[in-house]
Parts: C-alpha cells; sequence; structure tokens
C-alpha cells in the first residue's frame, strides 16, 4: 500500500470516518509500521540493524545481504539447516531499554541506515525509539508483530526497505499460512483445548491471549489457561491442570518434554496417557514462540498439519518452501526430517 | 499456665489449617473421598483422585509445613545468634548463592533435579566462604564481621543473577528464572521432599537439641566464655544448621521471603526471648503462616500467585505494626 493512501486511511480514521469498515479490511490497511526520524530513501538503505529477536526473522526473511547480524541469535557453524552465509552472521546484542546488550557506542560503530524492531508498539517501545533516534540520528522502524498481521507486516517493512518484488511470495506464503489455520478453525465444531508447557516442570505457561500463544489460538484451539485481565505468563498447578484435562499439550524445551513424559502426576492427564504431548524444539529459532515473530508461521503450519491429515501430506514441501523463502536454506530431505523427528 | 494455653492454641490453629489445606483445592474432592483415599484399601475408580491427593495435593502440604517450620527455626536461630532482630534466614546470602546457582542452571537449560542441586550448592558454598573470609578479617566483633561479608558476598551474587538474566533469553529463560526467585510450591512432588527432608532433619536436630544453649549466644562474647561456652564452636554448629534448613528450603521451593524474619518476632511477643520456647513455638507458626498462604496461593484465580509475594504481603504490613507497638523487638 503506498504511503499516500495509507495518510488517507489514517485521516479518515482520527475523524472516525472509519467505524463502519469492517475490522478485517481494517487490519488490512492499518500501518504496522512506525518510523522515528526520517527514513532514508530506500535505495539509500544498505546496512540494517536488527533491535530484538522477532526483527532478526523477519530482516533474514527480507534483507539477508543487509543485515548487520543477528540480536539474539548465533547459529552454530555445523547446523544443519541454514546455509553457510546465514550462519556466518555474527550476534550482535539487542537494544532494549536498560535491558539493551548493544551499546550505544556499538551500535554507532556499526554504522546501520536504519534500526528495526518488531513487536509490541506500546508506549514504552515508542518512547525508546524515539530516544535511541534523538541520540543517534539513525531512524528507527517500529514494526507492530502481531501473528496475525504477518503477510501485511512483510509487505509494509519491504515497502521501507526497498525489496517489495522479494517479499512478495513471503507475503503470501503468510497469507496462505493464516487464511488455512482461519479456514480450520472454522470447521472445528468444538475446539480442541491445548496448555504450553513452560518451565524445568511444565507449570509455567502462557496464557490466553498471550503472545506465546497467539499461533495456537490462531488455529482455533482453545487455550485452557485463561485469566481475565492477564495476558503474560503465569504459574499454575498440576490440581488445576488436572481439572482442565487439555487434549493436547505443547512444549517447546527437552526438560520440560522429558519431565512431562516421566512424572507420575503427569500421567493423570488424559493428554499425556493418549500421546499427546508435542515437543517442537528450537533450531534455534522457536516454532510456536522464542521469539515471538514470524518463525510462527511455521510453528502454525506443523501444529495445523498434526491435525490436519489434508496438511500433513503437503507439510514437508510447505517446510521446504519456507525455509527457502524465509531463511534462504535449502532443506534435503533428510534434513527435513531431522529437523521434524520427535526424540 | 500460659505456655500451655498457648501451645494448645497453636496446635489447633496448626489442625485448623491442616484441615483447610487438605480440603482447599482446585479438584474436586469431598470429605468422603479423602476418607475413603485415607482408610480405604481398595482403588477408587478415578485413579485421578488417588493422584491428586497423594501426589499434589498432600505434598504440597507437607511441604508447607516442612518450609515454615524450617525457615522460622532457621530465622530464630540467627536473630539468637547475631544479637540482631531484623536479621532473616538468608543474612550470609544463601538465599542469593541459591538464586544464582538455580539462575545459572536455568540458563543452561538443565532439568529441575539439577536446577535444585545448583541452587543447594550455591547456598552453602556462598555461607562456607563468607565464613572463610570471616576468619581472616581482623575486626574485633566476629559477628559483625560475618553479617557484613554476608551481604557483601550476597550482594555480589545479586550481580551474578542480573548478568545471568541479562543473558538470559527473554522468551524463555528469563520468565522460569524470574518465576523461581519469586518462590512457590506449585511444583513440589513426593520426591522433592524425600531429599530435602532428611536434610532439614539433620539440620534442625542440632538447634532443637541446643536451643537453650543459644540463649548464651545472645550475651556479648566475653561474658559467655566467662561461664564457660564454647563460643565459637556453638556459633559454628548453628550457622551450619541454619545454613543446611534454609540451603535445602530453598532449593526447593524458591526464595521466599518473611517467614523466617517476622514469625520469631511474633513468637517473642508470646513467649519472650527464651529460646527454649521460642524456637519450637516459631516453627509450628512458622508452619501454619506457610500453610495458611500457601492454600490461599493455589486456591485464588486459575493462575497462582507467586508465593514470596502472598508471605511479603502479610508480612511486612505484620512487621510494621510489630515496629510501630515496639514491644519486646
Amino acid at each position: 500500500m503506498d504511503t499516500k493512501k495509507r495518510l488517507l486511511l489514517k485521516a479518515l480514521a482520527s475523524c472516525g470516518l472509519l467505524t463502519a469498515v469492517p475490522s478485517t479490511l481494517w487490519a488490512m490497511n492499518q500501518s504496522l509500521v512506525f518510523p522515528f526520524g526520517k527514513l532514508p530513501a530506500a535505495n539509500k538503505i544498505q546496512r540494517v540493524l536488527s533491535a530484538g529477536a522477532p526483527a532478526d526473522i523477519l530482516l533474514l526473511a527480507l534483507v539477508p545481504e543487509k543485515l548487520l547480524g543477528f540480536s539474539a541469535f548465533e547459529i552454530p557453524r555445523n547446523n544443519p539447516w541454514f546455509s553457510q552465509s546465514i550462519q556466518t552472521l555474527p550476534k550482535l546484542g539487542r537494544l532494549s531499554g536498560r535491558a539493551s546488550t548493544l551499546s550505544i557506542e556499538q551500535l554507532l560503530a556499526l554504522k546501520p541506515d536504519i534500526i528495526i524492531d518488531s513487536g509490541s508498539v506500546t508506549d514504552t517501545f515508542r518512547s525508546q525509539a524515539e530516544r535511541i533516534t534523538a541520540l543517534t540520528g539513525i531512524p528507527y522502524l517500529l514494526v507492530s508483530g502481531k501473528l496475525s498481521d504477518s503477510a501485511e507486516q512483510i509487505r509494509q517493512v519491504a515497502d521501507v526497505l526497498g525489496v517489495v518484488a522479494r517479499a512478495e511470495p513471503l507475503a503470501n506464503m503468510a497469507e496462505k499460512i493464516l487464511t488455512d489455520a482461519r479456514t480450520f478453525s472454522l470447521t472445528q465444531r468444538k475446539p480442541l483445548q491445548f496448555y504450553a508447557a513452560r518451565g524445568a516442570k511444565g507449570l509455567e505457561t502462557g496464557l490466553a491471549g498471550s503472545l506465546h500463544t497467539e499461533a495456537a489460538e490462531l488455529l482455533g484451539l482453545e487455550n485452557v489457561a485463561k485469566q481475565a485481565g492477564r495476558h503474560g505468563l503465569g504459574q499454575v498447578s498440576m490440581e488445576q491442570l488436572l481439572l482442565w484435562q487439555p487434549d493436547v499439550v505443547l512444549t517447546q524445551d527437552e526438560s520440560t518434554y522429558q519431565h512431562i513424559l516421566t512424572n507420575s502426576q503427569w500421567q493423570g492427564i488424559n493428554a499425556v496417557q493418549q500421546r499427546q504431548v508435542l515437543h517442537y524444539p528450537r533450531f534455534p529459532f522457536g516454532w510456536l514462540d522464542a521469539p515471538p515473530g514470524i518463525n510462527r508461521l511455521l510453528g502454525l503450519r506443523r501444529l495445523h498439519a498434526h491435525f490436519d491429515p489434508k496438511m500433513q501430506a503437503g507439510l514437508q514441501a510447505d517446510t521446504q518452501a519456507f525455509f527457502e523463502l524465509f531463511f534462504h536454506s535449502t532443506l534435503s530431505d533428510e534434513s527435513y526430517q531431522q529437523l521434524v523427528k520427535q526424540p | 499456665m500460659m505456655m500451655s494455653k498457648t501451645i494448645g492454641v497453636v496446635s489447633l490453629l496448626l489442625l485448623m489449617s491442616m484441615f483447610l489445606a487438605l480440603t482447599a483445592g482446585k479438584y474436586p474432592l469431598s470429605l468422603g473421598q479423602i476418607n475413603e483415599l485415607i482408610f480405604s484399601s481398595h482403588l477408587s475408580s478415578d485413579p485421578r483422585l488417588s493422584i491428586v491427593f497423594w501426589q499434589i495435593r498432600l505434598p504440597r502440604i507437607l511441604a508447607a509445613i516442612l518450609v515454615g517450620a524450617s525457615l522460622s527455626a532457621a530465622g530464630t536461630a540467627y536473630q539468637g545468634m547475631f544479637r540482631n532482630p531484623l536479621v532473616s534466614p538468608d543474612i550470609l546470602g544463601v538465599s542469593a548463592g541459591a538464586g544464582l546457582g538455580a539462575s545459572a542452571a536455568i540458563l543452561l537449560g538443565l532439568p529441575m533435579l539439577f536446577i535444585q542441586a545448583f541452587a543447594f550448592t550455591g547456598g552453602i558454598t556462598v555461607v562456607v566462604l563468607v565464613c572463610v573470609i570471616a576468619k581472616f578479617t581482623r575486626r574485633q566483633d566476629p559477628v559483625l564481621s560475618l553479617v557484613l561479608i554476608g551481604i557483601a558476598i550476597g550482594t555480589l551474587c545479586g550481580a551474578g543473577i542480573s548478568l545471568i538474566k541479562v543473558f538470559a533469553d527473554p522468551y524463555i529463560e528469563l520468565p522460569s528464572i524470574t518465576f523461581w526467585l519469586l518462590g512457590g510450591l506449585n511444583s513440589i512432588t513426593l520426591d522433592d521432599i524425600a531429599i530435602a527432608m532428611p536434610l532439614i532433619f539433620i539440620g534442625l536436630l542440632p538447634l532443637f537439641l541446643l536451643r537453650w544453649r543459644m540463649n548464651l549466644l545472645s550475651l556479648p562474647d566475653d561474658e559467655a566464655k566467662a561461664i564457660g561456652v564454647n563460643v565459637t564452636r556453638l556459633r559454628i554448629i548453628f550457622i551450619i544448621s541454619a545454613t543446611l534448613i534454609t540451603a535445602c528450603t530453598v532449593s526447593i521451593a524458591g526464595i521466599i521471603g518473611w517467614v523466617g524474619l517476622v514469625v520469631p518476632h511474633i513468637c517473642r511477643t508470646l513467649t519472650g526471648a527464651n529460646n527454649q520456647q521460642l524456637l519450637p513455638l516459631s516453627m509450628a507458626v512458622g508452619a501454619i503462616l506457610l500453610l495458611f498462604t500457601d492454600t490461599i496461593a493455589r486456591s485464588v484465580g486459575t493462575v497462582e500467585l507467586p508465593l514470596g509475594i502472598i508471605t511479603a504481603l502479610i508480612g511486612a504490613p505484620f512487621f510494621l505494626i510489630l515496629l510501630m507497638r515496639r514491644e519486646r523487638l
């Protein structure tokens, strides 16, 4: 979408004229990017700095050759899933207010043309972006990172970075994964209930509506851990879990997964008895979370395939295509098997 | 007379909190079902009831009693030993050391048993370090040296924890570290208790048997020595015992604040400063307080409130009231 159209939509929105527009259409047209400082012309952007883990994945997909490094990842040299050029990207540290691990001096020494961050766009993050731009003079682009907006997010950032043509197949794939998931969610008469286990004993969880469980919820699965007014992480008791009896338990850490399989308390959970404990370990990007970036699209597809035989048939091809498009790496059949095999 | 009345009231309160804790919980268990689970030999039709009662609720109640009593005993011992009412079980840095150990284990993605072992080792190591350094300091007052070194090493561990938090993955390890440091009994299992309980008893035994000698440590060192007490040896025994107890509780329940600080104060208003009565009473009251707060923690809302927060919410105002009354503090 061009800038003029976006400005017009913003102006209309501020006059309250868009209240009648359906919300889905509104999401498509809404600006997901918030620039701070004067953004350079797209053809002038040669060095891009990622401020956090979700932006790492987004920029790896869109501009791998301009990305100065990852903020949060260091892909091991012998990682079988990523191409050589991606394995050599250095880990630079994150920009996150007082929890930053990249200093402003290091940041200046890297001479980026633009800094990009993706995720939450609350006033805290906006003011942080504003401060860094004011201090360094480097323009900063904050991107709203909701999973459901992935396609539009890819398009809008591509617009700023001048890689619209390259981004189109990515956005289309994102759109397809999301649309398929929504369609699947509509076919579910009684939604399956899931619990996202975290922590060494599996008793930490992402609450309903949190970014940690967004992918599974988009698929129409119902998060058992609901607490009004809270959308972050929480601790629950085993007693509560026995009462909830989720149909499926999602894990991403080996220690969590092993504990659930072997601990006697967990054997009272139907999902454990019926071997519905899914383990999607990080590679090093998480499938459904960690980080909450567009990597979750792949996790969403994998989870969808778990429940939908139609999707299962095409999962390998989809995963290979995703790796090609988003990670610029060729995933051989053998590597794919390694990637998805359950331990 | 006064004492026996206190014992009666405290025992009654303990029984009442145990009854409350047994019957309260997310999973509905009727009194009849509980009765059947305890006394009937035939297996219940729903195996889940047995898991809820024997593997979840009962261990948790046991843990609350054990941790509450232990922290209060350690607090009483330290307060007597250091002649200071503001001392809590973590004064020599045991919690900070345990926190550092646990955070490191979580950062490395280790399973629970290792997290607990790291926490235990971290807590013990810090206290040993404090004692060794205290031996080399030339300050006149050995008690003050210990406290100051404890604070310094504790701060150092705090810095270590912060460093680990900075390097931890903000989406995975950081929340786990935060939850661990807040303390709680939501993930207690029978195995945890089986490992911690013998060690806690080993620590409690000397405290309990030598509790009347704790009174002697509240005298200035010269006076205590004049009546023939080996102050240094006694102090070392108490430090080892209280450290062992605290390290065990912290490694299974995380850092639960305020219990070890406030409970001895509450009890001192009831029995006076004589450790002969104060120690057992503190242990009973500590058990009641933690059992009660944990029952709240697991009954309110679907998501648990960390226990450390509830004990602080109850403990801090209570402590302030006591301070304002200035009675026998």
